[in-house]
């Protein structure tokens, strides 16, 4: 018998399920080392952060939107009235028992969430990893983000406070604004004119329910599909679109993953214990004749925030129909950029009459045509970004928001042509030097070495034989 | 304890004399190099000031004569900045002198006068302190004709959002008025008698409110819930200097970035 611990439920399990050849397959699987291979661990695991607060808040938030009227710890709002949502966020902020802390981990995981997730695409994008065959897992990618921005949307949403409202109210205003559907849009979404009551129930149920169900449906086969056709590769050598170096699953990998993990869970809990977010004392229960300023979006909207603050007051009359100015940035540009990178992989392949199958990845200077498009892109939203907290600088500056805008509005044109022909410029000279160094070598004979079961933790190196699996 | 009551007890001392005479000359040089010190908007200020500072009278004998006549000494060297009858005064960019009809403290008009705080210039070295004295006297006792008799925060809080956020935002931290360019100051270190002030005379851009508008209860209420979000209670942590989500998406930013920075050390095993 075996002498490891839990050798005898192994044995018992194997025998009714059979799982022994999937695993020691799965434990052998290579993984290619690199750092930034590992940029979308950190989001999976802040979603695992999210599922796990969130579980916790939901047994405390309450989305209805009667009026009821204050008497918790929290003094200063003591007997006034607000929304059952507000007053149950408050009572979990004030009165459960790391109530706050938890919240505050979840809005916090928020917020790094769909930063690794940009963070992540950059890194498929600036070394080509979306090119055949895994144009599906970049659809995929693209909406996870779509519905993690959403899904933050929602989440921001529901807490019934000022910013909360004023969000609603934005985003009431820029789903009217779409021409011909918007009233039947603001209806499906927010229950009419907000806040309608059944607007919170709503989106409580988008957010916990729907919305997770489809990330976590999408997360299996993003990951599903890396797992079927094996990693991508940085170019180097003995790496060929046919055959992967790296190290295997177990050990060597789930350490390393499994390190990150707690990284992303220390960072979070740190934050949430030590950096206040979203006070929603201070911003007090919502109230339609109520604002302020200051009163952004979390960052991820910032770029669309920045363009409605940006754009100027145009408004278009196309017959009977009026397109409001807010259509322009707050619709059409987030569908342009959304678009824009739906079709990207299809694009290039279209005009490289590229249908080649690609394992090893391109570095940003090898491709400088990519590369420009990607950071003129980024600075463009980059400015839009900043933008969007214009009046937040200008009070921290002390400077005129009107001539902080002014200037953005001028940066926004030439900012990233500026960007995309520096950086073209910076790679072409870099793949010339490069060229010029490495004269290319003749084509040497590839030895596909046979998968060894060895499962040490030194560098191994696998056939992934994926031309065959994908013809299936 | 207060610094008024310092000067007082100083008073008692003999050499009292010749050291306000010292300390007048070092103050007026001292207020000449706090200038080179100041940022380039305060210079400003203060030289849009320095008309009324030539008023000031420096020099003027403290024991001569009958008992200092308040209302005399506040129109010769307040009412420039806060108006004949205290009601303030705007100047174009800024408050040349806030309204002062909530003035009900004798001692923090002394204080004022002696620390002169934001642009006011300090008074020790030209008034007095039986001077100072009757001039907070005055203030306090004929131009302080707005009561301030506590309110309830939270209905001040409801009213504060509704009429004063829009400007100063929920935090009291200022915001940035959309259109003017200019920027509505953040409420924090605002005594009482500053704020009520300014909701009843409305400084610069400033709307006024009057009592037809906002009755005296709800101007006190508006006052104490601004002494509340003044220092906000923050168990959440570090608040991030009340800038909200810009500030916390900030704050997203770099942890991400720190996380890239972790995968690398992970890559590298840990070493370096
Ligand atoms: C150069 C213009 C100027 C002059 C002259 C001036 N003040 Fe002021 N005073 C100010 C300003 C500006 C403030 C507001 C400071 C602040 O915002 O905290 C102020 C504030 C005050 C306050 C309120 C302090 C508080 O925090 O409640 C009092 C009382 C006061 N001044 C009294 C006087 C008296 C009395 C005189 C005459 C002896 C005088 N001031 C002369 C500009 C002036
Ligand atoms: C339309 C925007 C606006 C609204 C609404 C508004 N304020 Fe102001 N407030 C300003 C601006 C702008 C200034 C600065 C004036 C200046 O520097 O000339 C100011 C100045 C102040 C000051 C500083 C006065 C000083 O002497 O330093 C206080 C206190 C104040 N406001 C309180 C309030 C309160 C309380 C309310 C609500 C009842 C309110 N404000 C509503 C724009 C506004």
């Amino acid at each position: 018998m075996s002498g490891r611990p839990g050798g005898h439920f192994a044995q018992w399990l194997d025998r009714r399920l059979h799982l022994a050849k999937f695993v020691k397959k799965a434990m052998n699987h290579v993984f290619p080392d690199h750092w930034s291979f590992m940029l979308g661990e950190v989001a999976l695991y802040s979603f695992i952060i999210l599922v796990i607060t969130g579980t916790f808040l939901a047994m405390f938030y309450n989305s209805s939107s009667a009026q009821v009227t204050y008497h918790g710890s929290y003094r200063a709002l003591d007997g006034v009235k607000m929304s059952a949502a507000y007053e149950s966020v408050m009572h979990l902020s004030f009165d459960v028992p790391a109530g706050l802390l938890i919240r505050q981990m979840h809005h916090w995981a928020a917020l790094i969430f769909i930063a690794a997730i940009l963070v992540h695409l950059a890194r498929i994008f600036f070394t080509a990893a979306y090119r055949r065959p895994r144009e599906i897992n970049w659809l995929i990618g693209v909406t996870l983000l779509l519905f993690a921005f959403g899904n933050g949307f929602f989440g921001y949403s529901i807490a019934g406070d000022l910013l909360s409202g004023a969000g609603l109210r934005v985003a009431y205003a820029i789903l009217l604004s779409v021409p011909v559907v918007g009233p039947w849009l603001t209806f499906l979404f927010l229950g009419g004119t907000v806040p309608a009551s059944v607007t919170l129930p709503r989106f409580y149920s988008f957010h916990i329910f729907l919305v997770p169900a489809v990330i976590s449906i999408l997360l299996a086969f993003h990951l599903g599909i890396i797992w079927r056709q094996f990693h991508t590769n940085y170019p180097g050598p003995r790496r060929t679109d046919e055959t992967i170096v790296g190290s295997r699953l177990w050990p060597s990998y789930a350490a390393k993953s499994l390190g990150l993990c707690f990284f992303v869970f220390a960072l979070v809990a740190m934050l949430g214990g030590l950096v206040q977010i979203d006070p929603i004392w201070v911003y007090g229960p919502y109230d339609p004749i109520a604002s302020t300023p200051g009163a952004q979006p979390d960052w991820y909207f910032g770029w669309i925030e920045g363009a409605m603050r940006l754009f100027p007051g145009i408004n278009l009359h196309l017959g009977p129909y009026l397109i409001p100015e807010v259509f322009f940035p707050a619709v059409l540009l987030p569908a342009l950029v959304f678009a824009a990178l739906y079709v990207y992989p299809f694009v290039e392949e279209f005009i490289c009459f590229d249908r080649e199958y690609h394992n090893v990845l391109r570095l940003p200077y090898q491709q400088p045509i990519n590369t420009s498009i990607g950071c003129g892109f980024f600075v463009f939203l980059a400015v839009l970004f900043v933008a969007g907290g214009d009046d937040v600088i200008a009070v921290a500056t002390g400077g005129s928001v009107v001539t902080i805008r002014l200037i953005l509005r001028l940066l926004v044109f030439v900012a990233p042509p500026v960007a995309a022909v520096l950086i073209y410029m910076l790679c072409a000279r870099a793949r010339r030097r490069h060229t010029a160094s490495h004269p290319p070598a003749p084509p040497e004979d590839v030895v596909v070495q046979e998968e060894t079961t060895d499962s040490s933790n030194e560098e191994v190196r696998t056939h992934c034989d994926w031309k065959e699996k994908c013809d299936w | 304890m207060p610094r008024f009551v310092l000067v007082e007890e100083r008073l008692k001392s003999r050499h009292f004399d010749q050291e306000i005479t010292v300390r007048r000359v070092c103050g007026y040089l001292s207020f000449k190099l706090s200038l080179h010190a100041t940022s380039v908007r305060s210079i400003l200020r203060v030289l849009l000031l320095v008309p009324f500072a030539s008023g000031f009278g420096f020099g003027h004998d403290a024991e001569a004569g009958p008992p200092p006549n308040g209302q005399a000494i506040f129109l010769r060297n307040c009412a420039k900045c806060h108006g004949e009858k205290g009601e303030g005064i705007s100047a174009v960019v800024t408050i040349a002198g806030p309204n002062l009809q909530a003035e009900h403290d004798t001692g923090s008009a002394m204080t004022a006068m002696e620390t002169g705080p934001s642009h006011m210039p300090s008074f020790v070295y030209v008034l007095s302190v039986p001077e100072m004295r009757a001039a907070a006297d005055y203030v306090v006792n004929q131009l302080a004709v707005i009561s301030l008799t506590g309110g309830d925060p939270s209905e001040g809080g409801t009213l504060f959002r509704v009429y004063c956020a829009t400007c100063h935002q929920t935090s009291a931290r200022g915001g940035a008025l959309a259109f003017t360019g200019i920027n509505a100051p953040a409420l924090t270190g605002k005594s009482a008698a500053i704020i009520a002030g300014a909701v009843r005379s409305g400084p610069g851009p400033m709307p006024a409110f009057p009592p037809s508008i906002l009755t005296d209860k709800q101007l006190n209420s508006i006052v104490d819930y601004v002494e509340v979000i003044q220092q906000p209670p923050s168990p959440g942590g570090s608040p991030l200097n009340w800038y909200g989500p810009v500030a916390e998406g900030f704050a997203a930013w770099v942890s991400v970035f720190a996380l890239v920075v972790i995968t690398g050390w992970i890559e590298r095993g840990g070493k370096g």
